[in-house]
């Protein structure tokens, strides 16, 4: 729908190319060079406590396994060779990918109406809506997993409940099994996509829903047409952060499989911390790593061909 | 017939009333103004009218129809709002399609449509921009234009020129008019503007604490204010308590005193006998800025000293201070002689360039 806006755009005033924020460009001061100076520290603190490792790893990921714990310095692709010919290892990936998109729909799907409500909603209590909504992300990954076990054990309160109601015959397994890992998944990203969406929406005029409403939109069409299209934005910033953080996470894939469910990080542990190959371990990390930055740089072009 | 009527609409948030039993009715074609300082009721008013606010009392009809429990996107209203609240993502012609769209006109009808639409805002060069593309003013063009393709029973403006500046709200002011009254379609404009409102409007509704002060020709609204109110806020009036002393002819004219100087008598032209006046009432006597003048010409005169000189082009604003300490402002048109600041002077005004209003008090 917005590709149909950007297509008449070849116009002198203003193309889609300068981010469409006018109003922004005309203080192009430079920037004093003291700033410069006083983001030394943390360029320098980022370089050796991130730069190094990675450029470490990427360097393991390029060496030969020499047995347990021990890499041979002869650069080669083997390994990536290796990973991208093998269907048992692509099919990790794969469902690290399909864990991914599973979490991002239910984050966005459940997520939505209650980003919309916050956005809109003038209660005195919004302050404290936001805060219930974060309060996931102050408790500890470990904590909040535990507190799963129990929900969505067999005998636990959900499958009581949908035995209660009637909607299945047998408790489902729903922990220890892909299923566990996505509820949990959800449940701790769930935040970002609210906040992402919160603060879209509220950029929304909220008049511009009222003009929809004058003209003889329908609720349905008011969202669908008006509000949705306006809020892609947002969704894709809550894609980008919830779907990096889903496909490297290890503590709740780790506590909520049961071991069962290989996924990239959960595969690259056993990797690096049973099997100790640390040059396989690497190369699936580097994949991991490349495929998040390539979804980044689509979801941050494509928010930027929006304004 | 009345295309707009409102009967004892009452809207109240928790214990503040915003608008408190208005009444009033929009003819056929014609053009209103609800005029008004914020927080007046003008603006609920108009969105209890386009249907975004229940009403906690009283019936709204449109075209003799009770609307009151219709819901917003059933009214058939056009609004126009002060954000211009045009859609972001949708260039012009989609803007202005999407209340066709509505109502299921699409294809070359909806296209002929909204390229007239356009046509009367002089804005068909720019259909197939994004609103961000366009100045503060052709955007509010496009939001008249996305309003009235849809031909509906009333449009409503919500203080559309608010953001605008000076010498393009004065442009929009004609263009707005012209088209509503090229396409003879009724308007409620809501406006704290009471220039905009005089030059636009058939009739304005002078709007405070959520009730209608009055609701007049702009012309009469202007000679005839019924408060004190009303005259100070259409336009700058000069007040002075008085007492009416004498009722001559059938309240055809009066003789009043100063209240606080008994020997100060003005007489006073009653144009219109909706108000009774005997002798005895205590109340104010108004008279606007260039119906005085300088020097004692005229039948009324009152002593005063000159306080301030203000430059307007065509004329030049005298701030004075009267004999009994309070204040005057006479317009003297530009190039006329005026005493030097701080000189006594007398200033006078003829029985029929003023006014009789009533105590805010009584």
């Amino acid at each position: 729908m917005a590709q149909a806006g950007v297509k008449g755009s070849e116009l002198p005033i203003r193309g889609p190319a300068d981010s469409g924020q006018g109003a922004s460009t005309e203080r192009s001061e430079p920037l004093p060079i003291r700033w410069g100076v006083l983001s030394l520290p943390a360029v320098l603190g980022l370089l050796f406590a991130f730069g190094l490792p990675i450029a470490l790893l990427t360097a393991n990921s390029l060496f030969r396994h020499a047995g347990p714990g021990r890499v041979a310095p002869t650069v080669t692709l083997d390994n990536y060779v290796a990973f991208l010919t093998d269907p048992f290892f692509l099919r990790i990936l794969l469902d690290t990918f399909v864990l991914g998109f599973m979490v991002v729909s239910i984050c966005a799907i459940l997520g939505y109406p209650v980003a919309y409500f916050l956005a809109r909603t003038r209660s005195r209590c919004r302050g404290m809506m936001i805060f219930l909504v974060v309060a996931p992300l102050l408790v500890s990954a470990v904590i909040r997993n535990l507190g799963w076990v129990p929900l969505l054990g067999t005998n636990g309160f959900v499958n009581w409940l949908l035995l209660l109601l009637g909607l299945v015959d047998r408790p489902v397994a729903l922990v220890n099994n892909f299923v566990g890992v996505v509820i949990g998944t959800s449940h701790a990203v769930m935040p970002f996509m609210i906040l992402m969406l919160m603060t879209v929406i509220q950029r929304i005029n909220p008049e511009i829903e009222e003009a929809a409403v004058n003209l003889g939109a329908s609720q349905w069409q008011n969202f669908w047409q008006i509000v949705f299209p306006l809020s892609i934005p947002g969704l894709l910033g809550g894609y980008l952060i919830v779907f990096t953080i889903t496909i490297s996470s290890f503590t709740t894939p780790a506590m909520l499989g049961g071991n069962r469910v290989l996924i990239m990080s959960t595969f690259i542990s056993q990797q690096v911390r049973f099997v100790l190959n640390y040059a396989f371990g690497a190369t699936c990390a580097v994949i991991l790593m490349a495929v998040a930055i390539a979804l980044t740089v689509v979801a941050v072009r494509q928010s930027e061909r929006r304004g | 017939m009345s295309e707009v009527r409102l009967e004892h609409v009452s809207r109240t948030y928790d214990r503040v009333t915003a608008v408190d039993d208005v009444s009033l009715t929009v003819a056929e074609g014609q053009f209103l103004t609800l005029l008004g300082p914020s927080g007046c009721g003008k603006t609920t008013t108009l969105r209890m009218i386009a249907g975004f606010l229940q009403p906690t009392a009283g019936t709204i009809y449109i075209k003799g129809e009770d609307v009151t429990r219709v819901s917003a996107n059933r009214r058939d209203t056009g609004m126009v709002f002060q954000t211009y609240a045009l859609f972001p993502h949708m260039s012009v012609a989609a803007n202005v399609a999407f209340g066709l769209k509505m109502r299921g006109i699409r294809g070359e009808a909806a296209a002929v449509r909204v390229r007239d639409a356009l046509r009367v805002v002089q804005l068909e060069s720019m259909a197939d921009r994004l609103p961000r593309q366009l100045s503060g003013g052709q955007q509010q063009r496009v939001a008249l234009a996305r309003a009235v393709v849809i031909r509906p029973q009333v449009l409503l403006m919500d203080e559309p020129l608010g953001s605008l500046d000076l010498k393009l709200r004065q442009e929009l002011q004609i263009q707005i008019r012209s088209v509503q009254q090229e396409l003879g379609i009724t308007a409620i404009y809501v406006t704290h503007d009471q220039g905009e409102a005089l030059s636009m409007s058939d009739r304005v509704a002078v709007m405070r604490n959520g009730r209608v002060e009055q609701l007049d020709q702009p012309d009469r609204l202007y000679s005839r204010p019924v408060n004190a109110f009303v005259a100070n806020f259409v336009g700058r009036t000069n007040l002075l308590a008085v007492e009416v002393i004498e009722v001559f002819a059938a309240q055809s004219s009066c003789k009043v005193r100063s209240t606080d100087a008994p020997d100060l008598a003005f007489s006073v032209a009653i144009a219109d006998a909706d108000r009774a006046w005997r002798p005895g009432d205590r109340c104010l006597l108004g008279f606007r800025p260039e119906n005085g003048v300088l020097g004692s010409t005229a039948e009324n005169r009152i002593g005063a000293r000159v306080r301030d000189v203000r430059y307007f082009g065509a004329t030049r604003s005298v701030a004075l201070t009267n004999a009994l300490g309070g204040s005057l402002d006479i317009d003297v048109p530009s190039g006329n002689p005026i005493p030097a600041r701080g000189e006594s002077t007398e200033i006078s005004w003829r029985p029929n360039g003023c006014f009789l209003l009533p105590r805010e008090d009584s």
